[in-house]
This record gives structure tokens, C-alpha cells and sequence, in this order.
């Protein structure tokens, strides 16, 4: 037999030394070419940490300029590069442990007396490349994986990484160079009673009130309306239907900005209507109540079709026999819809509804475009009246270049959208029916 | 027949006509404020630029100046960002479903370590502001030489559409049985094969719908675009669009300004309203089950 290791091999045993050295553990079962397969990605690891990644690793602990590299912001992406490296080789040395531990108790299965007497090429055959793994789906996803790793997941791991650092105006790379200087920005941000604090409160508050007030008062009028377009006997529904649908059909850019003209304190149509009725005028991007009511009137323009197409397709997975058993009961017209429709509805849709929230509350667009966060605020320190915490974020960063500060907010955001969103998951059961598809 | 029966039955009827009165006049203000902005910037775009706009929908003196301006003054030139538009979107949209797709396929149709990770992570980076990944964007874009290139723009997008895009795909596919690409398989197809020859064609509507998502996406998109690209015969329909806003004589280019509104939605509208019915339904396909 050209198996060398041990005879009856220790799973336990296989596993330590698998953990001290990859390899180990499955020469020690007696699988010699796995063994030197696992141990030689190992040596080239460790001799990649001492020349290729040395560099980079420290460039990210330290964030001073070495021979390649002098822009604070290069070093940072470089060795976040690096340290994605050292994830993927930890992630591989643990897959070698599980390995080494399942061929150990593979090996010692089969050699147990009495067992069928199999060759080492079927336990190997056994278990397969890289321990049973079939390549071909890491094939189809490789693309994807790729793409989104260079393009989503190291920006955003840059985006966090700022926020523990002083990129600002007076630490600006090419000229300035950046440091750590952990969890500085936050304390500003959250120390009571600080300016910043009084900001981010007043920002949050607004931020908050316009997910909410937007999320509701466009589901309430887009439920309206799908509720009216449900009538019996009703002419010209596909009409009506089509002409609803066209804030959803022109591009939100282009609304946005059509708005702007419309609620133009000179020119605006609105203001000119007023006028003519002897009313002065609403200084609608001047005053912080018609700002925000802007907003508001512009974003329910928006976004009722959406919803009212979403409360459409509930409607319709509602039974007929649902309101005729209630009809048949008796019930008013208000009962069927207070008692049955709504409660029926609702539980088919809340799922979207909250994750629309959670969007809202990024709605980035229609703030940028339309009001920019003004009016300003009098003792503000940049935050405007219709600012949310992502705008915010923006004019802290491109026009502030107050980097570290506007990453620290998002990330205080990220946080936020997180645990609300996963509470929704949760409640709607979209991770646990990915787990019961495995 | 009673009575009373009778009478309830009447009123029925009478309480039925006001019901139906009230429903025509919640829709018919309903589309009055959907189509009052939308024929007001028509209306506008026929208008001569004067400074002076009124909120009356039919221009005294029609005009079509604005469009004529809009399609040979090199100050607006509307026919390169309309180009520089679809050519970045239909390459963005093409290069995200060629990418997905597969990606898709393997997240529907096989089990294999790390698939319930990366969809979660890619679920999670969603919830991220995208606006934090500009800076790094910025700069390894610089790195490899793309700044205010079309290509990085479709890289970006491309990139971007990709957690979404898996999502919506994968939906689809749970959805189409099994069955016939197994039976394909029996009949000695590939999975491969089964995947395109089979599952594909059945997939047809939900490819339709991600490829318009992801058209008509980066189609208005703004702040990407403007951080990414510089130049002006390199900008985007929004972009320009957003120019003639911030430019001082906003009010006088008002008419010019909704004369590109008005060429930049049409193909949009048209292309939305005619596949509404999937759009719709592939967008609230997770959301409606």
C-alpha cells in the first residue's frame, strides 16, 4: 500500500496538526498527495505574507508612504486588497482542518477490521477535489463575484474604512495624507451637546419624519387608487391606469427637475396660479415648511404608481369568495374593507412596505435635485432645513471634503438601514426560505 | 318578494350611482395631477424663450425653435448626450444580464458552500449608501485610467446592477419547475445546455425585464455620472439636463430646457408603458406571493 501515515488515524488528532500546518493532518492519515497539495498553497502563502504582501499590509496598518505607494488613499485600497488575501487564505486554512478531519475518519472507517478493504484511490475518490467540492457553480457566479468585489465590496469596505480616519480638508491626498484615528468621528458626531450632535438630531428627525410621512402618504394614495380602479362596472380602467402609471414611466431625473420648475417662486406655474388669485405667492425653496412640503408633494407624485401596482397585485391574489362570504354575512361595504380587505392586504404587502421605508430614508434623488437640503438653517453648520442624513453626507464630502466625517455618518446610516431591514427579513421570512432551499 | 328587500335593493342602486360618481372624481383628479406637470412642460417646450412662462397648457405662439435650437446649438447639444445616454445604458444593461444570468442559474439550480453568504452580502451591500463607495470608485478608476471614460461609467453601472439583478433572476428561475431541463438531462443535455437551451427561452419575459431595469436605470442616472465623467461632449442626458438647471438664465431657458425633457422621457414612457405588464409584475413578483 502506498499510503505511508498512520494505520488507524485520529480524526481529532488529524484536525490539531492540520491546524498548525496545513497538510499535516492528511499526511498524517495517509493521504499523501492531498497532504502536499494543502501543504505547498500554505509555503506559498507565508512566503507571499514576506514579499508580495508585506507592503501592503503594513501600508494598512500604518497608512504611511512606502517606496510604491504615497497617495494615503492608495495604500489604504492596496491593502485593504491585501487583507482580503489574508480572509480568503483563512477562509482556506479552515477548509483544510474540516478537511483533514474527514479524511481521517474516512481512513479510519475503512480500515477498521472487518471493514470492505478499499483502495486509496477511492477514499480519495471519495473525497474529491477540495473535499467534495464541485467547481462548476463557483464558474457560473465567478463573473458576478469578480465584478462585484472590485466594484461594490472594496469600495465599501474603503467607504468604512474612512470613517476611521481624518480625511478631510487639511489631510487631502495627493498633497495631505490621512491617519487613523478610530472611533474619533464618532465620538464627535455622538457626544452630546456637541454641534455636530445638534445636527445630526435635527437632520435625523427630518430624515425620519420624510420616510415616514413619504412611505404612507404615497401607499395611502396609491392603495386609494388601486382600490378605485377595483371598482365594479368602471369605464375606461385601462385609461385611467395608463395615465397613472406615467410618473413611474418618465424618468425620476427628469421629474425632479420638471418640479423645480413648477414650484419656481418667480415663473413657477404654481406661484403664477396664486398670483392671479391675489394671493402673494408660496415661497416654496425659500421657507422650511414649504421645502419640506416640496419634498413631500413632489415624492407622492413619484411614487404612487409603484404602490398603487403593488396594492393592485395583492388585491387581486385576495379570493373572490373572501367578499361574497362577507357579503353574504351582511357586512357594509366599510366592514368588508376595515375587516377583511385591509388586514388581508396589508399582510401580503407590509414586506415591501417596510423595505420601501428603508429606501425612503436613503431617497437620495428628489432632496439633491430639487431643494439641495436648503433653505439653509440660521447656526447651521452646513445641514440644511430639507437635508437628510445622505444628503447631507454628499455636500459634507464633495463640497466639504469632510471625507472622514461623511463616512462615519453613513456608516451610522448603513447601521440603521441594517437592523431595520433584518428585523424585516426576519418578520417576512426571506432568510429562513433560503435556508429551508438547502 | 318582501318589501323591505325591495327598498334595500333601491337604495343599493342610489347608494351604488354615488359610489360610482365619487370613484370617476377621485381618478379624474388623480390623473388631472398626474398630467397637469407633464402637459405644463409640453406645453412649455413650445413656447418662445422669453423669460415670461405661464401655467396655461396651450402656448399662444407655438413654436418649434426649442427643438430645433436643442438639436444644433453645440451650447446644447442634446444629440450627443442622447447618444453618449443610450450607448452607456444599452452597454450597461447588456454587459449586467450577460454577467447575471449564469450567476443566477447557479444560485436557482445547484447548492454548493458560501451560496447563502454571498446572496445575503450582496442583499446587505444594497443597504449601503452607494454614495460611500464613490471615493474609492474615484480612485481606482484613476488608477486604471478611466476617469471621465464612457467605459467606467458601464463598469460602474454594470457593477452596481449586479446584487439586484441576481436577486430578480434568481426569483424567476425558482420559479420555472425543474422538470424539463432534468428530462432534458436525461436525454443526455449538458447542465449547460440545460441552462441555455432550455431554461433560457422559458426565462424569456424576466431577461426582457432586467434588461429595461437596467436600461432605463443609468438611462437618468446623475451623481454617479457627474462624478465619474468630465467633459462635455462625454456627458449624459441628465447631466446636461442638470446644467441647463443650474444655469443662470434658468428661467429664459425654461422652453429649452423642456424640450429635452420632453425628447428624453418620450422613448422612456414608450418603452416603460409597453412592457409595463412585466416590469411590474417582475418588480413585485418577490413582494407579492
Amino acid at each position: 500500500m502506498a499510503d505511508a501515515g498512520s494505520v488507524h488515524p485520529v480524526p481529532v488528532v488529524a484536525g490539531a496538526l492540520s491546524a498548525l500546518l496545513a497538510g499535516t493532518g492528511q499526511l498524517y492519515a495517509g493521504q499523501r498527495k492531498r497532504g502536499i497539495a494543502y501543504l505547498a498553497t500554505e509555503a506559498a502563502f507565508v512566503l507571499a505574507l514576506f514579499t508580495v504582501l508585506r507592503g501592503p499590509l503594513r501600508g494598512l496598518i500604518t497608512l504611511m508612504p512606502t517606496g510604491r505607494f504615497v497617495d494615503s488613499r492608495h495604500i489604504l485600497i492596496v491593502g485593504i486588497l491585501a487583507g482580503f488575501v489574508v480572509l480568503a487564505y483563512a477562509c482556506f486554512h479552515v477548509a483544510n482542518i474540516a478537511d483533514a478531519v474527514r479524511t481521517a475518519s474516512r481512513v479510519q472507517a475503512v480500515r477498521r477490521p472487518g471493514a470492505i478493504v478499499q483502495s486509496a484511490s477511492t477514499i480519495r475518490r471519495q473525497a474529491g477535489v477540495l473535499g467534495g467540492a464541485n467547481l462548476a457553480p463557483y464558474l457560473y457566479i465567478a463573473p458576478s463575484l469578480v465584478s462585484a468585489f472590485f466594484i461594490i465590496i472594496v469600495p465599501l469596505v474603503f467607504g468604512i474604512s474612512l470613517a476611521f480616519t481624518n480625511y478631510n480638508l487639511y489631510h487631502c491626498p495627493p498633497a495631505g495624507r490621512f491617519d487613523w484615528v478610530g472611533l474619533a468621528n464618532f465620538v464627535k458626531l455622538l457626544k452630546p451637546g456637541s454641534t455636530w450632535r445638534g445636527q445630526l438630531d435635527m437632520v435625523l428627525a427630518w430624515n425620519v419624519t420624510y420616510a415616514a410621512l413619504g412611505t404612507v402618504l404615497a401607499f395611502a394614495a396609491g392603495m386609494g387608487l388601486a382600490l378605485a380602479l377595483q371598482t365594479h362596472g368602471l369605464r375606461f380602467r385601462r385609461v385611467f391606469r395608463m395615465i397613472l402609471m406615467l410618473p413611474w414611466a418618465v424618468p425620476a431625473t427628469v421629474s425632479i427637475m420638471v418640479f423645480l420648475g413648477l414650484f419656481n417662486t418667480s415663473f413657477g406655474p404654481i406661484n403664477v396660479l396664486l398670483r392671479s388669485l391675489g394671493h402673494r405667492g408660496v415661497p416654496w425653496f425659500q421657507d422650511r415648511f414649504w421645502a419640506r412640503t416640496s419634498v413631500l408633494m413632489t415624492h407622492v407624485w413619484i411614487s404612487t404608481p409603484f404602490n398603487m401596482s403593488i396594492v393592485s397585485a395583492a388585491l387581486q391574489s385576495i379570493p373572490e369568495e373572501v367578499y361574497e362570504a362577507a357579503r353574504v354575512d351582511g357586512a357594509s361595504r366599510w366592514q368588508v374593507f376595515s375587516k377583511m380587505t385591509f388586514p388581508l392586504l396589508m399582510s401580503v404587502v407590509s414586506p415591501i412596505a417596510l423595505l420601501t421605508l428603508a429606501g425612503n430614508f436613503n431617497n437620495f434623488g428628489i432632496i439633491y435635485l430639487l431643494t439641495g437640503g436648503g433653505p439653509a438653517v440660521a447656526g447651521s453648520k452646513g445641514a440644511g432645513a430639507t437635508d437628510i442624513l445622505m444628503t447631507w453626507v454628499y455636500n459634507l464630502g464633495f463640497q466639504q471634503l469632510q471625507w472622514s466625517t461623511a463616512s462615519a455618518l453613513a456608516v451610522l446610516v448603513f447601521i440603521f438601514v441594517v437592523v431595520f431591514s433584518m428585523i424585516n427579513f426576519r418578520l417576512s421570512g426571506v432568510l429562513s426560505q433560503l435556508k429551508q432551499e438547502e | 318578494m318582501s318589501i323591505v328587500a325591495t327598498q334595500r335593493r333601491r337604495l343599493g342602486t342610489r347608494g351604488r350611482a354615488v359610489e360610482m360618481i365619487f370613484v370617476y372624481l377621485v381618478l379624474a383628479l388623480a390623473c388631472a395631477i398626474v398630467l397637469y406637470p407633464l402637459l405644463w412642460v409640453i406645453a412649455c417646450s413650445f413656447r418662445v424663450s422669453s423669460g415670461l412662462i405661464s401655467s396655461s397648457l396651450i402656448p399662444s405662439r407655438p413654436t418649434i425653435a426649442n427643438y430645433r435650437r436643442i438639436l444644433t446649438d453645440p451650447n446644447v447639444n442634446f444629440a450627443r448626450w442622447f447618444f453618449n445616454t443610450i450607448k452607456v445604458s444599452a452597454l450597461s444593461s447588456a454587459g449586467a444580464l450577460a454577467i447575471t444570468t449564469p450567476s443566477a442559474y447557479a444560485f436557482s439550480r445547484m447548492r454548493f458552500a458560501g451560496r447563502r453568504l454571498v446572496l445575503i452580502s450582496f442583499m446587505i451591500s444594497q443597504m449601503f449608501p452607494s454614495f460611500m463607495a464613490i471615493v474609492a470608485l474615484y480612485t481606482l478608476l484613476g488608477w486604471i485610467g478611466l476617469i471621465d471614460s464612457h467605459l467606467g461609467l458601464i463598469l460602474l453601472y454594470t457593477g452596481g446592477a449586479i446584487p439586484f439583478s441576481i436577486w430578480l433572476l434568481k426569483g424567476y428561475f425558482d420559479s420555472v419547475p425543474r422538470s424539463m431541463e432534468e428530462s432534458a438531462m436525461i436525454d443526455g443535455a449538458t447542465k449547460f445546455q440545460a441552462f441555455t437551451k432550455v431554461l433560457l427561452p422559458l426565462a424569456r419575459p424576466i431577461l426582457y425585464v432586467v434588461g429595461l431595469i437596467n436600461f432605463i436605470g443609468p438611462y437618468a442616472e446623475y451623481v454617479l455620472a457627474q462624478s465619474v465623467i468630465t467633459s462635455g461632449s462625454r456627458w449624459t442626458v441628465a447631466m446636461g439636463m442638470r446644467s441647463l438647471t443650474m444655469s443662470s438664465q434658468f428661467a429664459t431657458d425654461w422652453p429649452v430646457f423642456s424640450a429635452t425633457s420632453v425628447l428624453t422621457a418620450i422613448p422612456i414612457v414608450i418603452v416603460f408603458l409597453s412592457a409595463e405588464k412585466y416590469i411590474v409584475s417582475g418588480l413585485t413578483q418577490g413582494a407579492v406571493k
